[in-house]
């Protein structure tokens, strides 16, 4: 489980005494989009604070275990050396820097690079999102939600990540405007950057990614390609809330013997 | 008629001082939510440099020596100070920064005595009369430094990339360190910032009509506090608009002191501290404060 890629092993995290990982590993391949499902309180945004470096500003600390891209660790260095070690985060509610206008958004998203590096990155997201490029002087607070979460992917590629990472991108958005995000993600995908999805809307998620993990009060409970998934009883179940009689019948006569559980 | 025009704009000038200090308790306080108490030491500081130097390599290094070295102390405050204690309450930095503002004074004070040093100025006391109005020469030079360093700060503010990186940490620092910005190299700015703006509104403040720098320099410098307030500590328009106020009300309050007796002596002194409280009754957050929201 080592080489290419942003790798997570055995990742243990708490806030002082209280656990929020436990021994988490998962492996996002170059060029992957992977997912990590799970309900609230599930250690999803923890996940993503761990390997971009920001527990410190919720009083948490990784106590164990490393995150890796490429081989090399980014467990011990700021947050800033993480984005410019090209692992950039698209925070949960989107978080848009609301009195800066869209245009300093997105330079604040580049402030790590190069003048030149800066333009070609302005032209490749004015290009995924050509309404950011109509709104430039407009302030980023009174942008729509579905704006701003496109503001938000945007401003995370200026950097130029290698690896994005989305946490619950969907939320809070009407469905054609997560489906259009969706779309989006696919696409900067395609032009090259790995995708480490977090999300609650599994239906979505799983139709995105290749692979999928199934986080639960801090563990990985399951894990694997994203049609097999999909497919499986527990999953249909309790996130994409599918209640057909056949699933519910079977998972009462045997709810250890659906899918492998994951071995750390 | 003239007096009064007198006094308003002795009292701009004065503001204008008070807006260049303000600007940089806003700046540190955008920058790391910290109240800096220890400010007028920074301040004290700058002038002091200043007031060694000047007979030496002339006025206009030693100035700049000032400002240098104000920023300097200022970084040095962030860096072994304030830095140990990031991510610690803010409140609890605040009152670490009285106590380094305690130690600073204290050692300033000490090696001026009762001293009243000149900074050696150009300006002297002359006075230019246009009319039946007299201004002298510091006040007019007053009003035209801080109103160019004013823009000149608000324009990096606003165009650079230094400023950006400010104003994300400002909102959101832990958005702002997501995105690539090092938290603590805009915090060390800040401070060096502040400390430089503070140098020149110490000079400003101990030219003629002042006798010069002594002990109770940091005292005057004290009254940006009220304007940084009054103003709104998030708001950099908030501290110009405060620290104008705050001058003229201070001028208007001395200028017009023979009419106001029955109110006691030292009215200018306090003028500041009650338009504060006046300010803070109506609007808590300040004139151009960011209210706080809950989002319930």
């Amino acid at each position: 489980m080592t080489g290419a890629g942003l790798v997570v092993r055995d990742l243990s995290v708490g806030y002082g005494p209280v656990r929020a990982l436990r021994r988490v590993s998962l492996e996002v391949p170059e060029g992957a989009v992977v997912t990590v499902l799970g309900g609230n309180g599930a250690g999803k945004s923890t996940l993503l604070r761990a390997i971009s470096r920001t527990l410190a500003f919720h009083g948490g600390a990784v106590t164990a275990g490393t995150v890796t891209l490429d081989g090399r660790r980014l467990d011990a260095l700021p947050p800033d050396r993480v984005v410019a070690a090209g692992v950039c985060q698209v925070p949960e509610g989107r978080r848009v820097f609301a009195r800066m206008t869209v245009s300093d958004n997105l330079r604040a998203g580049a402030l790590g690079g190069t003048r030149a590096g800066r333009s070609a990155a302005l032209d490749r997201v004015h290009e995924l999102f050509p309404v950011l490029a109509e709104r430039t002087a407009q302030r980023a607070g009174l942008l729509s939600g579905g704006e701003q979460q496109m503001l938000a992917v945007a401003r995370a590629l200026m950097a130029t990540p290698r690896v994005l990472l989305l946490d619950e991108p969907s939320l809070g958005l009407a469905p054609l405007m997560a489906r259009r995000i969706a779309d989006t993600v696919r696409e900067i995908n395609t032009q090259g950057t790995s995708v480490l999805l977090v999300e609650q809307n599994a239906a979505l998620a799983l139709r995105l990614a290749t692979r999928a993990y199934v986080l639960e009060v801090g563990e990985v409970t399951l894990s694997g390609p994203t049609a097999e998934l999909a497919a499986s009883d527990e999953v249909r179940r309790r996130y994409l809330g599918v209640v057909d009689e056949d699933a519910a019948a079977d998972a009462d006569r045997a709810t250890d013997r659906t899918l492998t559980r994951w071995k750390g | 008629m003239s007096t009064f025009a007198e006094i308003l704009l002795n009292g701009l000038s004065l503001g204008s001082v008070y807006a260049l200090i303000a600007l940089g308790f806003v700046v540190i306080f955008r920058a790391t939510e910290v109240v800096n108490f220890a400010h007028a030491s920074l301040l004290l500081a700058g002038g002091y440099v200043t007031a060694v130097l000047h007979d030496d390599i002339g006025f206009w290094p030693a100035l700049l020596a000032g400002i240098a070295g104000a920023a300097l102390v200022g970084a040095a405050v962030e860096f072994l100070v304030m830095r140990r204690y990031r991510g610690g309450d803010h409140s609890v930095l605040a009152i670490v920064t009285i106590g380094v503002d305690i130690l600073l004074t204290t050692e300033l004070t000490r090696r001026m005595g009762t001293d009243v040093l000149t900074l050696g100025d150009p300006w002297g006391d002359a006075v230019l009369r246009l009319g039946p109005i007299s201004l002298a020469h510091t006040r007019i030079a007053a009003l035209v430094a801080a109103a160019l360093l004013i823009t000149a700060f608000l324009l990096a503010f606003r165009y650079t990339s230094w400023g950006i990186a400010m104003r994300a940490a400002a909102e959101s620092a832990e958005t702002a360190a997501l995105m690539g910005v090092r938290l603590g190299r805009v915090s060390l700015g800040a401070w060096a910032v502040a400390g430089g703006l503070a140098a020149v509104a110490a000079l400003f403040l101990t030219v003629f009509p002042t006798p010069g720098l002594e002990r109770a320099t940091s005292l005057a410098a004290l009254k940006a506090f009220p304007a940084a307030i009054l103003g709104g500590l998030d708001s950099t328009t908030g501290a110009l608009v405060g620290g104008l106020l705050v001058g003229v009300t201070e001028s208007l309050a001395t200028g017009y002191q023979s009419d106001l007796t029955f109110l006691g002596r030292g009215l200018g002194d306090l003028a500041p501290y009650l338009v504060m409280v006046a300010t803070l009754l109506v609007r808590p957050a300040g004139l151009f404060g960011t209210k706080e929201l809950a989002r319930v």
